[in-house]
C-alpha cells in the first residue's frame, strides 16, 4: 500500500442556516468547515498509514478559501494537499465535479491503491460524487463504509445494513465511501497547527487538467437546478394543555379520519 | 431520440419486492405518458412477482438475467444495466433511494452519460419542445432548502425516496410477458468480494412502514427504560403501532438504529406520528413529513417542533407517557 487519495469538500455549516428576506439561503456569514464524512475519509486513510506509512495526497474542488480545508489535513497528517481551482469549475454537478477530481487523480497519483471519499456531503447531500469518479477512472468502488483495515496485504471493509453489517474484500485500485455519523477528530496539536501554515498547496486549474468548458463548470454538468425554494409547512400548530383523556380522544379521532 | 418507455429498476429485499418500487410503477403509471417498464435483475420471477408489479402499474417487465447476477454486485449489476439501457434506450430510468440503488445508480449514470438526481421527494413530468422532461425535487443542506433539477440528455435518472409516492392499484391486461435479455458478463470480473454477512439483531423494520401510528422517541426520553415505556405504550394503543426514534435518541444508544427516522434513517409517513421528547430538527422532520398527523410533546415551548406539527403539548415526555399508560390500563 503505497498510495492512498482522499477527495474532500469544504461545505458550508449547514446547522446553522439562516434566510434572507426572500426566502433564500444567506451566505455571508455562513461558516464553512470540512464536510464531516469527508474528515472521516482522512481518519481511514491515516489508519491505514499508521501501519503502512502510505503517502495520502488529498484533493479538493473549490473556491481558493478551500484552502482552508486542505490546511486542516496537512494538520491531521496528510502528506501532500492539490487544490482545483477555476472559474471554470463553478457551477458543476456531481458529474462534471466528478470528472474534474478523476482527471486530477489519473494524472497527479496515477498510481494509486485506494481512493476513499466521504460518503455524502452536508450541503448537496447526493452521495453521488465518490461512485462517479470511480465510474470515470472505470475501477469499483463500494459505498456505506464505516470501517476500513489493511491486512495481510488485504484491504477488507464493513458496510453497514439493516440488520448488522457486511465484511467485504476490497482489490486494490478501488475507490471507498465511508460514513460515520458519530465521528469526532481527535483533538488538534498547535504544533501540528502551525507546521500545517507552512506546507505547499499545488493549485491546478483547467488548462493544467486539460479540460475544456465542455468538460467541466456549467457546461459540463449534465443537470441543472430549475428552481429552489424553501419548504412551506402547512400543519395545523394547534397548541393544547396537556390533559390525557383529551390527548387519546385526539388520537382516536384522527384515527378515525377517512382523508 | 428516446422512446417512451421509463424503466423502474426493482429491488428486492428479504425476498419481498420492496415497497419503493412498487410506488415508483404506480406513480408513473399515472402520470399516462409512458410505457411504464419494470426492469428485474436476476433470477426467474415468481408468478407472485411479476401479478405485483403488472398491478402495481407496469405495462411490460424486462428481466436481465445472467448467474452472475445472483445478489448484488456493483461490477456485475452496472455492467449489466449500462449494456441494456443503451440498447433500449428509455426516457427515463428510476431507481428508490435504497443504499444499494445509491450506489448503483451514480455509477450507472456516469457511463451512459446521463443526468442523475438523487433522493428525490417528488418527480413530475412536462411536455417541452416535443421531448418529456422529468421535473425531479429533493431537499438540499439537510432538508432546509427544496431544489428542483432538471436533466439535459436521455435517460434522465433519479433515486426516489421511500413512501413519499403512492402505490396504486392497476388491472393486468395481459397475462404478463417477461422480456429476458442476456448481458455479456462472460469477461467481467469483480475484485470486491463479500466474505461475511453479522446479523446483530432482527430487523424491526417491518412493522414501521406500515403502521397506523408511529410512537416516537428523541433525546427528551432521556434513558432506554424510557424507550421500552414507548413500547409498552405503542402495545396499549393497538394494532399497527410501531416505535421509531429520533438520530439524537439512537447515537445516545436509547434504543437501535433499525427505528432511526430522518434523513439519514427511515422515511415513514403514518397517520400518525407522535414525537415524544424530539426538538424537531430538519434532517429528523423531512423524514416524517408526509404523515396524515403530526403530534409534539415536548417540554420546550421553543422546541422547532411546534412549527411543524397538528397538534402540539407543551409538557414533559416522560410523564405524558406515564399518565398515558396508567390512563388506557385502567381504563
Amino acid at each position: 500500500m503505497n498510495n492512498i487519495v482522499v477527495c474532500i469538500k469544504q461545505v458550508p455549516d449547514t446547522n446553522d442556516i439562516k434566510w434572507t428576506a426572500e426566502n433564500n439561503i444567506q451566505r455571508e456569514g455562513l461558516l464553512s468547515i470540512l464536510n464531516p464524512q469527508d474528515d472521516f475519509a482522512l481518519q481511514c486513510a491515516l489508519d491505514i498509514k499508521n501501519v503502512t506509512n502510505a503517502k495520502i495526497t488529498v484533493f479538493t474542488m473549490g473556491p481558493k478559501q478551500a484552502e482552508d480545508v486542505l490546511r486542516y489535513a496537512y494538520q491531521r497528517g496528510a502528506d501532500e494537499a492539490i487544490l482545483l481551482s477555476d472559474k471554470k469549475f463553478s457551477a458543476s454537478d456531481t458529474i462534471a465535479t466528478a470528472r474534474t477530481l478523476g482527471t486530477a487523480i489519473q494524472k497527479y497519483v496515477p498510481d494509486f491503491d485506494l481512493i476513499i471519499c466521504g460518503q455524502y456531503a452536508l450541503d448537496g447531500d447526493t452521495a453521488q460524487t465518490g461512485g462517479m469518479i470511480a465510474s470515470f477512472l472505470d475501477i469499483e468502488y463500494i459505498s456505506n463504509i464505516f470501517e476500513v483495515s489493511f491486512l495481510m496485504s488485504e484491504i477488507r471493509v464493513k458496510q453497514e445494513y439493516s440488520e448488522g453489517w457486511k465484511n467485504f474484500k476490497v482489490g486494490r485500485h478501488s475507490l471507498i465511501a465511508v460514513a460515520n455519523e458519530n465521528f469526532k477528530a481527535p483533538k488538534p496539536k498547535i504544533e501540528d497547527y502551525i507546521n500545517a501554515q507552512d506546507r505547499e498547496i499545488k493549485v491546478f486549474g483547467a488548462d493544467d487538467l486539460g479540460l475544456d468548458k465542455t468538460k467541466t463548470g456549467l457546461l459540463g454538468s449534465l443537470t441543472n437546478v430549475s428552481k429552489v425554494f424553501k419548504k412551506q409547512v402547512s400543519r395545523n400548530l394547534k397548541i393544547i394543555d396537556y390533559n390525557t383523556e383529551k390527548l387519546i380522544e385526539e388520537i382516536n379521532k384522527m384515527r378515525q379520519d377517512v382523508k | 431520440m428516446s422512446n417512451r418507455e421509463l424503466f423502474v429498476c426493482i429491488e428486492e429485499e428479504k425476498e419481498k419486492i420492496r415497497p419503493v418500487s412498487l410506488e415508483l410503477l404506480s406513480h408513473a403509471r399515472s402520470k399516462e405518458k409512458f410505457e411504464v417498464c419494470a426492469v428485474w435483475i436476476g433470477d426467474s420471477i415468481k408468478a407472485e412477482n411479476k401479478k405485483t408489479l403488472l398491478e402495481a402499474g407496469a405495462n411490460k417487465i424486462y428481466q436481465i438475467f445472467d448467474k452472475k447476477l445472483n445478489g448484488y454486485n456493483l461490477k456485475y449489476y452496472s455492467s449489466a444495466l449500462v449494456e441494456f439501457i443503451s440498447l433500449k434506450k428509455p426516457a427515463v430510468v428510476l431507481f428508490g433511494a435504497t443504499k444499494q440503488s445509491r450506489e448503483l445508480a451514480p455509477y450507472i449514470a456516469f457511463k451512459l452519460n446521463a443526468g442523475l438526481v438523487a433522493d428525490c421527494t417528488s418527480i413530475e413530468f412536462e411536455e417541452r419542445e416535443g421531448e418529456i422532461k422529468m421535473l425531479a425535487t429533493r431537499p438540499t443542506f439537510g432538508g432546509s432548502l427544496m431544489a428542483t433539477i432538471v436533466c439535459k440528455t436521455m435517460p434522465q435518472m433519479a433515486t426516489v425516496r421511500e413512501h413519499i409516492l403512492k402505490q396504486g392499484s392497476y388491472q393486468v391486461q395481459n397475462a404478463g410477458t417477461v422480456e429476458v435479455f442476456n448481458p455479456h458478463l462472460k469477461d467481467t470480473t469483480s475484485v470486491i468480494e463479500l466474505l461475511s454477512v453479522i446479523k446483530s439483531f432482527e430487523s424491526k423494520n417491518d412493522d414501521m412502514q406500515g403502521a397506523e401510528i408511529i410512537l416516537s422517541g428523541g433525546l427528551g426520553l432521556k434513558t432506554a427504560e424510557n424507550f421500552k415505556k414507548l413500547e409498552q405504550l405503542a402495545q396499549l394503543l393497538g394494532n399497527n403501532v410501531a416505535v421509531g426514534a429520533s438520530r439524537g435518541a439512537v447515537d445516545k444508544k436509547l434504543t437501535v438504529k433499525d427505528r432511526q427516522i430522518g434523513q439519514t434513517g427511515k422515511t415513514v409517513a403514518p397517520k400518525i406520528y407522535m414525537a415524544f421528547g424530539i426538538s424537531g430538527a430538519i434532517h429528523h422532520l423531512c423524514g416524517v413529513e408526509n404523515s396524515e398527523f403530526i403530534i409534539a410533546v415536548n417540554n420546550n415551548k421553543n422546541a422547532p417542533i411546534f412549527e411543524s406539527c397538528d397538534l402540539g403539548i407543551v409538557e414533559d415526555a416522560v410523564k405524558v407517557i406515564d399518565e398515558m399508560i396508567e390512563y388506557l390500563t385502567t381504563k
